[in-house]
C-alpha cells in the first residue's frame, strides 16, 4: 500500500507504510545502538588509555580521543568504490550534521564514562530526523 | 622536554586513530559482505530495500565490532582513560 506516493530527498525508497514503518524501526533500534559500538566504545576507550598512560592531561586526552572518533566517523559517511577509485556519495551538508552530533556523542561517552548514553542519544536524534523528514515531505511534498 | 614527550603521545595515538580507522572500515566492509546474501532469500520482507539490508548490515557490524573490542575495555573506561567522577562533581 503506498501511502505518501512518491520516493524524496529523505527516503530514498517509495514511501510506503512498511518502508516507513521498517526503516523508522531501523533507526531507532539498530543505527545508533551498532555505530557506538563501532565508533564510540571501540576507538575512544583505547585511545583514552593510551593517553592517559602517556601522560597526557584529562581535558587534551579526552579532546584528541573525541576529535579522532569523530573524524573516523564522518569518514565513515563518505562512500567510496573501489574499482576504479571513486566517490560515490559524499553530502557537505551531511558531514557537518555528523561533526556535530559525533563531537556530542564523543562528549557524551566521556561525561558519562558509559556507552548507554551516546546509544540512546544516538537512536533518539535519527529517529528525530527520520520525523521531521516525514514531516517535511507530507508538508512540502 | 615534557612538551616534546607530549607531542611524540600526540603523534602516536593520531597512528593509532589511523589503525582504527582502517578496522572500522574493514568491519564495515565485512559486515556488508555478510549481509548481502543474508538479504536476498528475505528480500520478499522488503522488496524495496528500505530497512532490511541495512539492518542485517548493522547488526554484523555491532556484533564484530563487540568481538574485536578486548574484554578487558568491557569495564575499564574509566580506570584506563583516568576519569573520576569525583574529578566532575569537584568541578
Amino acid at each position: 500500500m503506498r501511502v505518501f506516493g512518491d520516493t524524496s530527498a529523505a527516503f530514498p525508497f517509495p514511501l510506503t507504510a512498511r518502508n516507513f514503518g521498517g526503516y523508522f524501526a531501523f533507526q531507532i533500534m539498530l543505527s545508533g545502538t551498532s555505530e557506538e559500538i563501532l565508533f564510540r566504545a571501540l576507538v575512544m576507550t583505547p585511545l583514552l588509555a593510551y593517553g592517559k598512560n602517556s601522560g597526557l592531561a584529562e581535558k587534551p586526552n579526552a579532546l584528541l580521543a573525541g576529535g579522532i572518533s569523530t573524524l573516523i566517523f564522518m569518514l565513515a559517511h563518505i562512500n567510496i568504490a573501489l574499482d576504479p577509485l571513486r566517490v560515490t556519495h559524499f553530502s557537505i551538508l551531511q558531514q557537518l550534521t555528523v561533526l556535530t552530533f559525533g563531537a556530542f556523542y564523543a562528549f557524551l561517552f566521556v561525561k558519562t564514562r558509559s556507552i548507554l548514553g551516546p546509544i540512546l542519544a544516538h537512536n533518539l536524534l535519527n529517529a528525530v530526523i527520520v520525523t521531521i523528514g516525514l514531516v517535511l515531505f507530507l508538508v512540502f511534498g | 622536554m615534557m612538551i616534546k614527550h607530549n607531542w611524540q603521545a600526540v603523534g602516536k595515538i593520531g597512528l593509532l586513530g589511523l589503525v582504527y580507522f582502517f578496522l572500522t572500515r574493514l568491519i564495515s566492509e565485512i559486515a556488508f559482505l555478510l549481509a548481502q546474501p543474508m538479504y536476498q532469500p528475505l528480500r520478499a520482507f522488503d522488496p524495496d530495500g528500505s530497512f532490511l539490508y541495512i539492518s542485517l548490515h548493522h547488526l554484523w557490524q555491532g556484533l564484530f565490532a563487540l568481538l574485536v573490542i578486548p574484554p578487558r575495555n568491557w569495564s575499564c573506561f574509566s580506570a584506563c582513560s583516568g576519569f573520576s567522577f569525583r574529578a566532575v562533581s569537584a568541578r
